[in-house]
This record gives C-alpha cells, structure tokens and sequence, in this order.
C-alpha cells in the first residue's frame, strides 16, 4: 500500500494537524462494553466509559481522537477539510498511529483510540486504511482497550462487517436531519449512502448477539453499538424535527447515542447560516436534555414538543416544561407513587427514584431524607408531596410555579405573611418564559 | 444514668472492625450479666445502673479530640482474627455489596466513620433488613456510611481517569497522587488488569503507602516508604516528547468558539490538575 506523505512533517505536527481536523466530531465516549484484559496484551474497557481529561471548552478527553488523513475527495459545505478549501493536509502511518495510542494509554492520557478519516481517493480505499491501521493495533501491539471507529459511507460492505470485528463501536454521521438539507451542504453524500452502513451494523449486531448466545466465544461484533451525529443549527429544521428524527433512530436503528453538534462557522458559503451569537450551544443543550429524557425517562418525542410549539422553552429545561403543561398529574405522593411517575418529577434522576423505592419499603419518606437520598427539593417541591402535606404551602399554577422556578434564587417559596408581590415592569419575560 | 462507653480503635478496616467486635461483644455480655442478675432481684438500685441503652450507648471513634463528662473510654487493641470473624459476619449475612460500601465508608477521612460504620451494621444484623440495610436511608448511621461510600467511590473514580503515569529511566511507570481518602489500593485492581506487562508505582503522597506492581504479577501495597526522590525525577528518554504530544493534543482538541473554563473546572477541579501532565506539572 502507498502512502501520500510529506517525509519531512514530524509527528507532532501530523498530530496537531489531524487532532484539530478531527475535534469537530462530537462523539468522545468510551462506554458500553466491559471487557477485562486477556492478560498478554494492554488494556481493558470499562461499562461505565471513563473521561481522562477535560479540555479548555469543557468536553471530555476520553479518545485520542484523530484523523488518519484529512485530504479529502467531498466538498461538503460545512466542513474544514472538504476539497476546496486551502488547510495543511497530512497523513499518517498505522505504525505512526497505534504508537501514539500506546504510548498515551499507558501513560493513563487516553482510554483508546477514536479514528476516522478524510475521503482519500475513494471510500473504500479509505476504509481499507482505516482497517490496517486497526487491524495491527490489535494484533501486533496487542491493544485491548477502546477503538471507535467511522465507516466510511460507500465503502465495501465486506469491510465493513471485517473492521466491526476489531473495534468497540462504529459510528455513521447522519450530519443533516433531513434528505433535503444534506442534498445542499453535502452534495457528494446522500440519505441512502449514509443509512445503508448503518442498517449493515445493525443487523450486524444482531446477528452476533445470536451467534454469542450459540456460541459464547464467538468474536464480537460492535460490542458498545453505533453512535451518530447531527449538526443543529446549520439548517432551518426546528427542534421537534430533531428529537423526532433522533427517537425514530433510537426506534428503528437501536443507536446507542445520537449526538448533537452546535454548528461553529467554520466557512463562508452562501448556503450556511451566519451566526453573529456564536454556536447555538444552548440549542444543543437542551436537545442532550430531551434526548436523556427519552433514553433513561421514558418519554417521547411527541410529548416534549408538537407541531405546534416546535421549539424548546429557553428559560425552563424540558423537564420542567412538560410538568408545567401537565399540572393535572401533580403533586405526586412520594411514598405511593409508582417508578415511572416519579422518573418525571422535575428534580427526581434516575438515580434518587431509585433510591426512593428501595427506601420507602423500611420508612415513610419524608422530605430531610428525600434531600438525603440527592432530590433537588428546590425543583422538586412545586411537584410532591410526602404523607399528603406539601413541603411549603404552595400553589399548582402554572404561572406561579413558573415564576418561582425562574426568579427565586433560594429554594423556599414566600409564605403568607411574606411578601410575595413583585414590581411590575414593562419588559416583562414571563410571556416569553411561558413560550407565548 | 448510664455511661456512654467509647471504643477507640485504629485507624484501619482491622482496626475498625475488631472496635465493632468487642464493643458488640461486651453489650452481650453486660446483657447476659443483667439479666442473670434480674430474676433474684433484690437490688433495685444495680437493676437501674444495668439499664442499658443497646447499642445507643456505645460511639466507636479513631481518636479522642476532647474526653468528655459520663463516658468511659476503651482502647481496643487492633486483632486481625476479631476483624476476620466481623467480616464474616457481614458477609453471610448482610451480603457482599454492603461489605465492600462500608470498607469503602472505612477508607474515608471522615472523624464519624467508626460510628456510622458500627451503628449500621448493628442496625442490619438486628431488624430484618439483612442485605438490604443499604437502603435504610432514613437511619442516619446509614445514610453517613452510603454518603462516604459514595465520596469515596467517586474519588477512587477521579483517580481512575485523572492519574498520569510518568515513564522513568528504567521503563517503571510511575504516578504521584494525593488522594482525600485512602483510596490507592482501590486503584491497583483497575490498573493491574488494565496493565498486566507493566512494572508501575502508584504513590499516595500523603499517606506515604504506594501500590506496587511488577510485570505479570499480583500487586502489594507498601507503607511508610519514602520514595527516592532523585530517582523519581530521572525520566526516560521519551517521556517528555510524549508529555509534549500530549499537551499540545489537548490544546488543539478543545474549539475555540466554545470554550468554556467553568465547565472545564467543574468537570475536573484544580486539585486533580495539579498533578496532571497536560496542566503544566512537568
């Protein structure tokens, strides 16, 4: 195999040129599988995913998360490294690759390598590259620990299902919510392309967990499952568009993740948005918030947002949104109510409703141990009640409750006798709080 | 009135659990002595000195700051084979999962630890909870123990990913922590499995103990050794182009447009990056 390299370029140049092509793509987890080391090699994986290091804007460094070259055959719009624009290409070696992962893993700097990679001359060349590259991490430095890698839309099936064999998890960027706004930013990848590798992993995936249940040594395909992206901002669609076309991954493609990339203005170009206020971080913010809700709290898209209000409240997280708009169910009665409704009290995790049903088996809860068992009461208390008595005499009014939860910095509602008016003012944001 | 009695035991799991096996066992026996004492009950007096409030009037604590009025103090002498019969106990019968939270609760800095820890396990071996004492979280000795177990996972969980090894000038990896809590023998078995033909150091500064592991065998924790401070500066050839590689990494991953220090120190506080290669401390 040839290699298009500059001889003379240094690793670290490479590095920090194929770092900084990568860092756009969202997706840095290392969770989903636990696989103990074998015992010749190095390395194992953690269930959880493990976050070695935080970088200056706060996203996690848990991947040594490259590019294996950013020459590129596409032009899509959005992107830093498409073919016409003028950036410093370089490539690297497999040898150049599974040394740095080496070196930094046991270091403890990294918990495995995430690769992908400019198209260079044809899909599934590229694929190929990817592929040796993986291939002898694996087998000749005998790494056990986390691989993500991309597939490349438009590669050899066969490819696909052989690299899928040797790493944890894949991952096929969706990019554009819709067919038509991929059509306009990203004219050399369509729909069809981008879906096809992803059906292939799945069914890839389902395939094996069939084969692992005959034969409990059968080598695993995509263990920790496949992820995708969308970028939000860089075209009109609305945020019920988003979580809608995300559920139906979830539904219909059993990802693991679908991520959410605030689009940064990387390029001029008469199709793309000019965004004065910086990336839509905010935007993004509160997608991850509705696309927890949906994994871990049973809700679904069509109940966060509808036709009708397309976008998420930007002063009230959609937790608290979707409480406002269902007072009937309120307040719920922590020592009775059952798993699924305490999951959708604002203030309630996972983790404390949890808590809570195993605890309310020995004792009647009241709410010292509900701040014990880690409820954020200063949410939570406009919503429940603990033996039939509310914590603060308090009114289930969407309006008040809205106006407590935006304005109140400490966490007791005024009682009677209090005061409990507020100036007036002209500029008022409660209409807009409230969505109106 | 009765006396508080007040067990000081050693600052370690033995000592700690020997504390619980004789306090356990002397409320038995004053029990056993009274009520032999009940039934030819002449002195009303002693019947009302052997009211005993159960397990109420026992505190076990690591060290005493300020003696105080009505109690009487006991210092136990720390026995590995009390600990083991304790440890059984928990084991058969409060299962495992509350053994490793309370080793866990034991491995804290907290001056209530002792207490929490002798109150629990009393209040699982004597109402029916059994194993699931654990979620006893309205019993406040059990919510201190579930609170330092968790402080205590979370930490070991940080140095999980926040530790950095340094490769000195005889291949041994080496890496300089200073945890709140004890935590470093929590770490050897993550990086033992994880660096099986590895020879590395992890050294608790603070508490002096390091865990040692030499290629392809199990790992030992050394106390009380100072490490050689000359020998741990010597670094290997490529250690320093790799700490390059790796800070300018992290620079060049992170988005200009969205940076965000804030969140980066809430995710990983200054205390943890003093000691990280990518921070500056090289």
């Amino acid at each position: 195999m040839e290699y298009l390299q500059d001889k003379s370029m240094d690793l670290q140049k490479k590095l920090e040129i194929l770092s900084d092509a990568a860092k756009y793509d969202v997706s840095c987890t290392s969770s989903g599988v636990e696989r103990n080391g074998s015992g010749n090699g190095i390395g194992n994986t953690v269930k959880a995913g493990l976050c070695h290091s935080f970088a200056a804007d706060g996203r996690c460094i848990s991947l040594l998360k490259i590019l294996f070259t950013n020459e590129c055959i596409f032009d899509c719009k959005y992107c830093l490294n498409r073919r016409s624009n003028d950036v410093k290409r370089a490539t690297f070696t497999p040898d150049e690759i599974c040394k740095l992962t080496i070196e930094f893993y046991r270091r403890n700097y990294i918990e495995g390598l995430f690769l992908s990679s400019g198209i260079y001359k044809n899909p599934t060349y590229t694929m190929e590259l990817i592929y040796s590259a993986v291939w002898k991490l694996r087998n000749e430095y005998k790494f056990e620990g986390y691989i993500h890698v991309k597939a490349i839309p438009g590669a050899d099936e066969q490819l696909v299902r052989n690299l899928g064999l040797l790493v944890d998890r894949m991952s096929v960027n969706l990019e554009l919510p819709t067919a038509e706004s991929l059509r306009k930013l990203a004219p050399n990848k369509s729909r069809t392309t981008i879906l096809r590798p992803m059906r292939l992993i799945q069914n890839g995936i389902t395939q094996n967990k069939n084969e692992i249940a005959l034969y409990r040594h059968a080598p695993r395909f995509v263990p920790a499952g496949q992820s995708t992206q969308m970028i939000i901002g860089a075209t009109p669609e609305n945020d019920f568009q988003l979580v809608t076309v995300a559920e139906s991954l979830y539904d219909k493609f059993q990802m693991k993740r679908v991520f959410y990339s605030a689009y940064v203005q990387l390029n001029q170009d008469k199709d793309l948005p000019a965004l004065p206020g910086g990336p839509p971080l905010l935007r993004e913010h509160r997608l991850y918030q509705a696309d927890w809700l949906m994994r871990f709290y049973g809700f679904r898209a069509g109940e966060l947002l509808s036709e009708e209000k397309p976008n998420f409240n930007r002063f009230l997280d959609p937790k608290c949104d979707w409480a406002l708009r269902n007072l009937e169910l309120f307040p719920v009665e922590i020592n009775r109510a059952d798993y699924r409704l305490l999951l959708r009290v604002p203030g309630i995790g996972v983790k404390s409703a949890q808590r809570i049903v195993k605890a309310r088996k020995f004792s009647n809860l009241s709410f010292q141990d509900l701040k014990k068992i880690g409820v954020v009461l200063k949410r939570a208390l406009y919503f429940i009640c603990c033996n039939g008595k509310m914590m603060y005499k308090t009114k289930i009014e969407e309006d008040y409750i809205t106006r407590n939860l935006l304005y109140l910095e400490n966490q007791r509602p005024p009682q009677t006798g209090e005061i409990s008016y507020r100036q007036l003012s002209l500029f008022d944001t409660l209409s807009e709080a409230r969505g109106i | 009135m009765t006396a508080m009695n007040v067990y000081i035991c050693e600052d370690s799991p033995e000592g700690i659990f020997t504390g619980v096996y004789d306090a356990w066992a002397e409320l038995v026996s004053r029990r056993r002595e009274y009520r032999s004492d009940l039934y030819p009950s002449e002195d009303a007096q002693k019947q009302k000195e052997y009211k005993d409030k159960g397990h109420e009037g026992i505190r076990l604590v690591n060290f005493v700051e300020n003696y105080e009025l009505f109690c009487s103090y006991k210092p136990v002498e720390t026995s590995g084979e009390k600990a083991l019969k304790v440890i059984r106990t928990i084991y058969s019968r409060l299962g495992h999962q509350t053994y490793e939270c309370l080793f866990r609760a034991i491995c804290s800095n907290d001056p209530a630890k002792a207490d929490a820890v002798y109150h629990t396990i009393a209040a699982g071996l004597s109402t029916k909870a059994g194993e699931g004492i654990m979620s006893h979280l309205s019993n406040p000795y059990v919510a201190k123990v579930f609170e330092l177990d968790r402080k205590v996972g979370n930490e070991t969980g940080h140095y999980i990913e926040f530790l950095r090894f340094k490769e000195l000038q005889n291949g041994v990896l080496y890496a300089e922590i200073a945890p709140e809590n004890r935590v470093v023998s929590m770490l050897a078995p993550h990086f033992c499995d994880r660096l099986v033909n590895e020879n590395f150091v992890i050294h608790d500064c603070r508490r002096r103990e390091s865990v040692v592991h030499e290629k392809q065998k199990s790992w030992v924790l050394v106390t009380g050794e100072e490490i050689d401070s000359d020998f741990k500066s010597r670094y290997s050839m490529t250690e320093s182009f790799y700490q390059e590689l790796f800070t300018d990494f992290c620079h060049t991953i992170s988005i200009k447009e969205r940076e965000n220090i804030r969140l980066q120190k809430q995710m990983l506080p200054l205390k943890f990056q003093k000691y990280m290669t990518e921070f500056g401390s090289y």
